[in-house]
């Protein structure tokens, strides 16, 4: 489980990043943490990886604080930020080397993926285009295994059917003693993947849900017209109609839209 | 400590950088080579011990870059999160950077200087056993003690400074360095004011002038190994003891 509590963040004594944040992430789900560029996504990511410090509050990690990066905390996380490093290394090298310091790693799982990837093992990092050292990293930190992933933006860079492909390793590499951490401001990349969603902006959560509950209490229903129903939450025109939302009245839990959703929570329209 | 991380994280560094290590050693080779044909083309203007004069500026060049390299990674956010995120304590990372840039790099080092002495008496006709450079005659070794002062300075530079560490570290060092010489010769001047000091040696000795004549005092035999107690063992140990408390409040 990661607890983070009153979570304070300055980069400096003026600039403010985030106050207060209080969250709680359970293993078996796969979250789905988005906002639009700059409203901190990637600095309450770093907190939760311990690459920065929480200037108040606190922030655990299966009861490990990760600004102390222990072992054993270091050994069941893996961290693929938005803009990501590789060895000059072959592969093969790459996995030689580091696959010792996880101690779940499974080679055999890597090397399902590279061939999938179709990418050759003997390749070195810097011979790779940036879509293939993205896809190698990524296979990296699921056959690590480790308790904890966390991906900041990683379907910037794919391509469309490498997006699909990304989409289908998340989904069977996870299991219920994982917690996925995805960041994205590309809402739709994370559709079908995420059982919960947060929402952020300007330093502040004003969303964090599982997505069942969401689609509980929120019906999404997409129409020719724009109604004037006063049940609707909220309303935009899309390209093919009107996209809105309203209470679900009935037992079924139907489609979420995440990026109207989005929308809706980002101009205060709803509040869960 | 583990000793199998610290194994695994030494075969990293040289796995990653084999290339750049051999490249480097090619290019130290050559330096001495330079060096040493300087010296010999201008043998006349170069009085005495010339090889330990080309051995001391040979290590602490290449001993300085080659430390610097150590905790390259933080030239750039990227690299810098992925050496924080392998799984190692930060007292193994310290540890396996100092074994590598000392033990290995003196050890290297030293076989390349002799290859490069070796060529340099073999050139100047004057190849035998006694010409070869004995580093443990008139206590020369102490650069190596020396060394590893600089080798604390420059990892901690590298970890402190994330573009541009090594100009900076060396520039911080010599202002550190006139510092502690104006430093020294205040405190002097404050314990014996009657005395007109020459020069000093922080830790080692002073030189005044008493009626025209220059005094050369050195420190007491008891105090002097105190003294080399601290420059050569606690002195570099605190300084590699800050490498680590550095590395691990290092935020990116």
């Amino acid at each position: 489980m990661i607890t983070i509590e009153s979570l304070d963040y300055n980069y400096s004594k003026k600039i403010n990043i985030f106050k207060n944040i209080n969250l709680q992430f359970s293993s078996g789900k796969i979250y789905g943490l988005l906002g639009k560029n700059g409203v901190g996504k990637s600095t309450l990511i770093k907190n939760i990886t311990g690459m920065l410090f929480p200037t108040k509050g606190s922030c655990e990690v299966f009861g490990l604080t990760p600004g102390k990066r222990e072992v054993e905390f270091l050994q069941d996380l893996f961290f693929v930020p938005e803009e990501y490093y590789l060895p000059n290394l072959t592969i093969k090298e790459l996995i030689t080397i580091y696959k010792d310091f996880y101690p779940n790693f499974d080679v055999n799982q890597f090397d399902a993926y590279t061939k999938e990837f179709n990418i050759s093992k003997d390749k070195k990092a810097t011979e790779l285009s940036l879509g293939q050292k993205k896809k190698i990293l990524i296979g990296f930190a699921l056959s690590a295994n480790t308790k904890v992933l966390i991906m900041d933006e990683p379907t910037n860079g794919l391509d469309i059917p490498s997006k699909i492909t990304f989409r289908n390793m998340i989904k069977d590499a996870f299991n219920d003693d994982r917690i996925v951490f995805i960041t994205s401001h590309q809402v739709r990349d994370l559709d079908e993947l995420i059982d919960a969603i947060i929402i952020m902006h300007d330093g502040q959560i004003l969303l964090n849900s599982d997505k069942d509950a969401i689609a509980k209490r929120l019906h999404f229903e997409l129409s020719d017209n724009k109604k004037d129903d006063l049940t609707i939450l909220y309303q935009e025109k899309v390209s093919n109609g009107f996209a809105s939302i309203q209470k679900n009245t009935s037992d079924t839990l139907g489609y979420v839209d995440i990026e109207l959703l989005f929308n809706a929570v980002l101009a205060h329209k709803l509040k869960l | 400590m583990n000793y199998s991380t610290l194994s695994l994280l030494i075969k990293r560094q040289f796995k990653e950088h084999y290339k750049t290590y051999a490249t480097d050693l090619l290019v130290l080779l050559i330096l001495l080579i330079f060096m040493f044909l300087v010296v010999h083309q201008w043998k006349d203007s170069f009085s005495g011990a010339v090889q330990n004069g080309v051995f001391v500026i040979g290590l602490f060049i290449a001993g300085g870059v080659f430390s610097n390299t150590m905790f390259g990674e933080f030239s750039s956010p990227q690299s810098g999160m992925w050496l924080l995120s392998i799984p190692a304590k930060a007292s193994e990372k310290v540890v396996s950077s100092i074994i590598i840039s000392t033990v290995f790099f003196l050890i290297i080092y030293v076989i390349t200087f002799y290859i490069a002495d070796f060529f340099y008496l073999l050139f100047a006709g004057t190849l035998n056993f006694e010409a070869i450079l004995n580093p443990f005659e008139n206590g020369f070794y102490q650069f190596f003690f020396i060394y590893l002062i600089f080798n604390g300075l420059m990892l901690l530079g590298s970890i402190i400074f994330n573009k541009n560490s090594l100009i900076k570290m060396l520039l911080t060092i010599a202002v550190l360095f006139i510092l502690l010489n104006y430093l020294n010769g205040f405190i002097l001047s404050f314990l014996i004011p009657e005395a007109t000091i020459v020069s000093s040696i922080a830790f080692d000795s002073f030189l005044f002038s008493h009626y025209g004549e220059n005094v050369k005092v050195f420190l007491s035999d008891n105090i002097n190994f105190y003294s080399a107690l601290f420059v050569r063992i606690i002195f570099p140990i605190a300084l590699w003891v800050l490498v680590w408390l550095k590395l691990k409040e290092k935020e990116i």
